[in-house]
């Protein structure tokens, strides 16, 4: 064999197996976790009481340090990218046990019920692997439940995540992402975003009754059923997007139908904080959402938990709150300034 | 450019590919393109003194060996009616002329290494001085950057210039491939400082690809960067520990530090040179080896001959024999021979110039007294040893030892690492004072460490990277003692592919795994002597 080509094979061979064993290795080294929180969770074992279970809406909205001081409770925001029904269960179930948990709240965004590979949510992905607690439970994952289709998905990500990112260990958070318990702090976007590139962060029709998956759905009631068997109060939130982007869903009406429906038979409390009548005065597309309007900023998470606290709070006192929302995205467009905007337009 | 990054394994990786893409002889064309992205990395001011030094060198060389050219000239045209006299008289005068030009280069180049490097200090020796004598002072806020590398390239364009002056060499007649000797990038910030003779070759010859450099260079790297982030990088830890509150410790925990010291420069030194020498390797360049397995050395002058090794050639080359053979010293030693015996005559020049060698060596090393020294002491003991050669025959004549017996063989070389070891930390626990509290603090600090715990008290990152360091400490030590019987490379390159793949690709995992958590904890990644 020629020399290059002996070359090329080593070298191929050679990257290939730091690539696979780069994956296993973050299978099996716990410390050493891209997403680490395991151990911060474990460190507050006992003293919780307020839980946030969701995904990347959830994680840039509620700020536990801000809903802590608000409320005088212990919560942890156990939200995360993408992650689906199995793995909020999973780190549920964990700190429900070793928890006397009083609250739940439980995320919803419009498109948690049709969750499918192609918005993001697929229903295993690296990170949970990673936020799992032992090697046991990693590997029982990867190979119980992450389907035979997404398995070499998964591991393509840890090889990816071992080969690009061991410069980056999230080891042990440092005070303030200590503090924050969970969240995620996004800057401001500081202007809003030209039309184009809405539409390029946004899912066009991204909600249709038609495409909720009945197993997403069970999901979701098994996590209520759970915090219920646990006797914890569950809350279902919709936390907002930014007015600019909210409206180029269609149909968001007949999604808040369906929740209230939903809910009701659940017999679990529903807000949809989009509807929020303060929400044009508090929550300003300029700065409280990320670069990414479908995101908040630090700043929104703030302004929004206070907003969130005082409504909970209220709604646990016994006290009426539905004339704080909007009754329907119909009764509400006639207020936003996005919307008074295009139609001048 | 981080050597430990991977935007330095990817830059690596792009200039394997092209240079040997490339035609052949174009390969130093690659090699040139390196250099300057390379720069690009390290700033454009950097790259300001090396284009001076370059050209100012070039234009030096070439202007010496013009004077050469026009005097042969002359000879031949005027072959027959030139007296002998006339010939001398023709040549003295020339050769004045290329001193000049020699002085002049030598001299600007030399000084601006001085002014960046040691301005501060001779200023803060003056402003004591002025105290001192209840004077006022030198206000000054200079800020001079000390650019990349500049004691490697300027030493080693020198010794060019000074080669082409003795007339050892022909200068270059190529600017670019001149910038290239000079500004060459593995060897840049750390050396080794090659010889034009020796570097030439191997830049501007055609390289064809070849597995075995390739393979070999590769594994070189591996190896160099295992001794960078997995032993270095973690011993720095512990030896900035024990430095920066040694009195805390007891005397023979400080002790381990200093040895961690020891090891830890070591691995950091020879591990940049196990990646650049690995590099070039891949591209067919040998360069100049700085490391002869340096701790197994018997006594300090061995030492030095193995230590650094580019450093020493350089110093004992350019220094060192034009002292020791100029006129004055041979006079000397004629007279000292005549009245005092062949000994005295001849170890007498060689003192002096050890003396002037070794105070340039502290300070080339750092602008401080600690390196001064430092230096000094090397100078010290190797003179010593020297003089007292004649007693240490007669005495271990006496005793019966004899110098190939492994027991007298393995105190010397335990003697001689722990010298090393002292001399080593002197000028590095922040100045002489500290240096000198250390000392004592080891000699008189007699408790005992109740336990393994206090022992390594300084090691406070956690039993896992006290094994990683330990482990690999032990792994050179192993590689070390094999290599003088065998080796190793070969011996490991006979194991069947698929083994060395694995353990490569295993070795890499751990390295990047465990190196680049280093990095990320400690703060590693940059290398001692670049900031010599």
């Amino acid at each position: 064999m020629r020399d290059s080509k002996k070359a090329l094979l080593a070298t191929g061979a050679f990257v290939l197996l730091f690539a696979l064993l780069s994956g296993a290795f973050l299978m099996f080294s716990t410390p050493f976790t891209h997403n680490y929180d395991w151990h911060l969770r474990e460190q507050l074992a006992g003293k919780l009481d307020f839980l946030i279970v969701g995904a990347s809406h959830g994680q840039c909205a509620l700020n536990s340090r801000e809903l802590d001081a608000l409320t005088g409770c212990n919560s942890y925001n156990l939200c995360y990218d993408a992650e689906g029904n199995y793995e909020k269960q999973y780190l549920l179930r964990e700190e429900l046990t070793r928890n006397q948990i009083k609250t739940v709240v439980l995320e919803l965004s419009y498109d948690t019920m049709q969750a499918a590979g192609t918005t993001g949510f697929t229903d295993s992905n690296v990170f949970t692997v990673m936020r799992m607690n032992s090697l046991a439970d990693r590997m029982a994952y990867w190979l119980g439940h992450v389907k035979l289709d997404n398995k070499l998905y998964v591991y393509a990500e840890m090889m990816y995540l071992g080969f690009f990112e061991w410069r980056h260990p999230q080891i042990p958070f440092d005070a303030e992402q200590a503090a924050l318990k969970g969240g995620k702090m996004l800057p401001g976007q500081d202007q809003s975003l030209p039309d184009e590139a809405l539409a390029a962060t946004h899912h066009e029709n991204w909600f249709t009754l038609a495409s909720f998956r009945e197993e997403t759905v069970n999901g979701f009631t098994d996590l209520i059923q759970l915090c219920q068997a646990h006797g914890a109060r569950v809350i279902v939130a919709v936390v907002p997007v930014s007015d600019q982007c909210l409206w180029r869903a269609e149909n968001l009406d007949a999604f808040t139908e369906w929740a209230n429906a939903y809910c009701a038979e659940q017999n679990v409390e529903f807000y949809d904080f989009n509807l929020l009548r303060e929400r044009f005065a508090l929550l300003s597309d300029e700065d409280c959402y990320s670069t990414d309007p479908m995101h908040m900023s630090e700043k929104g998470a703030r302004i929004f938990t206070e907003a969130f606290a005082r409504i909970i709070q209220a709604a646990a006192d016994g006290q009426d709150v539905s004339s704080s929302f909007y009754q329907s995205y119909s009764e509400m467009q006639w207020d936003s300034p996005y919307m008074a905007r295009f139609q001048a337009e | 450019m981080t050597i430990t990054s991977l935007t330095f394994i990817v830059f690596a990786f792009a200039t394997i590919l092209a240079y040997y893409v490339v035609p052949k002889k174009y390969q130093w064309c690659v090699l040139l393109l390196a250099n300057i992205v390379f720069y690009a990395y390290a700033g454009w001011k950097a790259a300001c003194f090396v284009l001076f030094t370059a050209t100012s060198i070039f234009f030096g060389a070439l202007g010496m060996e013009r004077v050469l050219a026009k005097q042969k000239a002359l000879f031949a045209a005027q072959k027959e009616t030139l007296t002998k006299e006339e010939k001398k008289a023709v040549k003295h005068k020339n050769q004045r002329r290329r001193r000049r030009i020699m002085l002049f280069v030598l001299l600007a180049n030399v000084g601006i290494l001085c002014v960046t490097k040691y301005t501060d200090f001779a200023l803060a020796q003056v402003n004591s001085l002025l105290a001192a004598l209840g004077g006022g002072e030198v206000r000054y806020e200079l800020n001079l950057i000390v650019p990349l590398g500049i004691s490697f390239y300027t030493f080693q364009s020198v010794g060019y210039l000074l080669d082409v002056y003795w007339e050892k060499i022909s200068p270059q007649s190529n600017y670019l491939k001149f910038l290239l000797f000079v500004s060459f990038f593995p060897q840049m910030t750390q050396g080794p400082i090659s010889e034009y003779g020796q570097l030439s070759r191997e830049l501007f010859a055609e390289h064809p690809f070849s597995y075995k450099n390739y393979s070999y260079g590769m594994q070189r790297m591996l190896w160099g960067f295992a001794k960078k982030m997995l032993v270095a990088d973690v011993l720095s830890v512990y030896v900035a520990n024990v430095f920066a509150n040694y009195e805390r410790y007891t005397g023979i925990t400080t002790l381990l530090g200093a040895f961690c010291y020891a090891v830890q420069i070591y691995a950091d030194f020879s591990g940049y040179m196990d990646i650049m020498c690995g590099l070039c390797e891949t591209l067919g360049i040998r360069l100049k080896e700085n490391f002869d397995r340096p701790y197994f050395s018997r006594s300090i002058a061995e030492y030095w001959r193995r230590w650094h090794v580019s450093l020493g050639d350089w110093f004992k080359n350019y220094l060192y024999y034009p002292i020791g053979m100029s006129d004055w010293s041979r006079r000397l030693a004629k007279k000292t021979k005549r009245r005092f015996g062949a000994h005295i005559g001849n170890t007498l020049p060689a003192t002096l110039a050890l003396l002037v060698v070794w105070t340039a060596t502290g300070l080339w090393h750092g602008a401080s007294w600690a390196y001064i020294v430092w230096g000094l002491l090397n100078g010290v003991f190797i003179i010593v040893s020297m003089w007292m050669e004649p007693v240490y025959v007669k005495w271990k004549s006496k005793l019966g030892l004899h110098d190939e017996s492994r027991a007298f063989r393995a105190f010397q070389i335990l003697r001689t690492f722990t010298l090393v070891t002292f001399i080593k930390v002197l000028p590095e626990v922040g100045d002489l004072r500290r240096g000198l509290g250390l000392w004592k603090h080891i000699f008189t600090d007699h408790r005992l460490p109740t336990g393994v715990g206090q022992l390594l008290e300084f090691a406070d990152t956690g039993k896992l990277w006290l094994i990683l360091a330990a482990g690999g400490s032990l792994m050179m030590l192993l590689v070390s003692v094999l290599k003088s019987k065998y080796q190793v490379r070969d011996l490991f390159n006979q194991l069947p592919f698929a083994v060395r793949i694995i353990l490569l690709s295993c070795g890499a995992v751990l390295v990047a795994a465990f190196g680049g958590m280093a990095m990320y904890l400690f703060g590693g990644g940059g290398f001692l002597y670049a900031g010599f």
